[in-house]
């Protein structure tokens, strides 16, 4: 479960427009919960709202000083009032950074790591082969960490999860969710939102209870699953700057069969306790 | 805040919600026609099924959520016409409807998030003075020149302080951390 407020952590976003993009993003309750187990509620509607009404409908809230800002922070039960103003008489203003939220707006999107700011400009232009490459690839993984048996089915054809479902159930079914995703990309368009689903999809299932697993296997699975985003990251930015898209697959194929045949393939042979997944050996890469 | 209280909310207030619902369509570039009822009708299902925040202040902005996810559907689906592809318009569940992944994921998000938040507590009392002061003054809304001037560093210096900070808060909350 990511936390949106990690987000502030970067030097580069301020404070003002990422408050804007919360507030008309999809993300605002989970913020407001956020900030609620921090610093408490809050003791109603800041009183400045209502004066500066009008100023925040036509220039959203540059007008507001920052320790106006401040106050709206601490008092997060405010925001979804807030919200409501500007979504129903915001100004064209408002439109402006709504596009922007909604050009961020996927189910759920998480925060950006600090500094690194040219994700948005590599999106764009990633070559497709890498993103079904990287999608495949972490199908791949999953599913083999389950072995090869199918998962049950509903009379509907879907796969059904069940709190007693066993490991060897559960993970085909997250692969096959990935791979359902995936399969539909048919354009650049499809593959930059997959993409996005993929990536929320392997953050979700990194810090998902899973309880079907030992908790050697999960903190492996959690640190493998964070080194092959970290590397197709990278690869995107490769991409960016002129490199090869088949090489770009080849490396993150590579990465993946590198991380089956050396700790995946027999489940059964990981360690019986890892208490730091950083402790673990990492698997050999060739790139 | 019971599902036939959510339910008469929606009715009672349905023209604001589709108003910004339209508007969050249009953001996206879809038509309204393409979005807006859909996500009308999502909300009325989610409610349904029990879905819903329970705090009647909270309605819009969980209205919002599922508004921005129909638009993002709807641009899908319209790639995929300009395409040509045979895909139909609702090959894939509606985001606001749990499927197998969320019954495994989803199933304890709430209280996934309340564990990572008093963690998240906890690992900000544990930081050094400096960078934990730059996070509760940070998280409280204060711009970056406000924290330097607070702390009496360069304000050059507090993306630095930031970053040190989010690097062992990722940690301890058992994320990747994206500069290893």
């Amino acid at each position: 479960m990511s936390i949106h407020l990690l987000g502030l952590l970067d030097g580069e976003v301020a404070v003002r427009p990422w408050l804007e993009r919360q507030l008309t993003g999809p993300d605002l309750l989970d913020v407001v919960r956020e900030l609620t187990a921090l610093h408490g509620a809050g003791d109603g509607r800041p009183s400045f709202l209502e004066a500066r009404r009008a100023a925040i409908l036509e220039q959203g809230l540059t007008g507001l000083s920052d320790e106006e800002i401040e106050t709206l922070f601490r008092n997060p039960s405010s925001l979804p009032r807030l919200q409501e103003l500007v979504l129903q008489d915001g100004g064209p203003y408002w439109d402006g950074v709504l596009s922007g939220a909604a050009s961020h707006s996927l189910p759920t999107p998480s925060p950006r790591p600090p500094v690194r700011r040219a994700r948005p400009r590599y999106l764009r232009t990633t070559s497709l082969v890498t993103h079904l490459a990287a999608a495949a690839a972490a199908a791949l993984l999953v599913w083999l960490l389950a072995g090869t048996r199918p998962p049950p089915a509903t009379p509907r054809g879907e796969p059904q999860l069940t709190e007693a479902a066993s490991a060897d159930a559960v993970l085909p079914t997250v692969a096959e969710q990935i791979d359902r995703k995936w399969s539909a990309v048919r354009r650049q368009a499809d593959a930059d939102a997959a993409l996005r689903e993929m990536e929320q999809t392997c953050e979700q299932l990194a810090l998902a209870p899973l309880p079907q697993l030992s908790e050697p296997a999960r903190a492996t699975l959690r640190h493998d699953l964070a080194q092959l985003t970290q590397l197709i990251e990278s690869q995107r930015i490769t991409l960016e700057k002129g490199g090869d898209s088949l090489r770009a697959r080849a490396v993150v194929e590579c990465r993946v069969n590198t991380l089956i045949s050396t700790r995946w393939r027999n489940p059964g042979d990981l360690p019986d306790s890892a208490a730091d997944p950083d402790d673990l050996p990492p698997a050999s890469i060739t790139e | 805040m019971t599902s036939d209280e959510a339910k008469q909310v929606l009715a009672e207030y349905r023209p604001m919600f589709l108003k910004v619902a339209t508007r969050i369509v249009r953001a996206n570039g879809i038509h309204p026609d393409d979005a807006v009822q859909e996500a009308y009708v999502r909300a009325l299902r989610a409610v349904e099924a029990g879905n819903f925040p329970r705090e009647r202040e909270h309605l819009l902005a969980w209205f919002t959520r599922i508004a921005h996810n129909a638009a993002f559907d709807a641009r899908r689906c319209l790639a995929r016409r300009k395409d040509g592809t045979t895909a139909p318009d609702h090959a894939e569940p509606a985001d606001d409807q749990p499927g197998p992944l969320d019954q495994l994921i989803g199933r304890d998000a709430n209280a996934e998030q309340d564990r990572s938040l008093v963690r998240l507590r906890g690992l900000i009392d544990e930081l050094p003075a400096e960078e934990r002061q730059a996070v509760v003054l940070r998280f409280q809304g204060m711009p970056s020149r406000g924290i330097a001037a607070a702390l009496g560093i360069p304000a050059g210096s507090v993306s630095a302080v930031f970053r040190s900070a989010y690097r062992k808060l990722r940690r301890g909350l058992g994320e990747s951390d994206p500069f290893a």
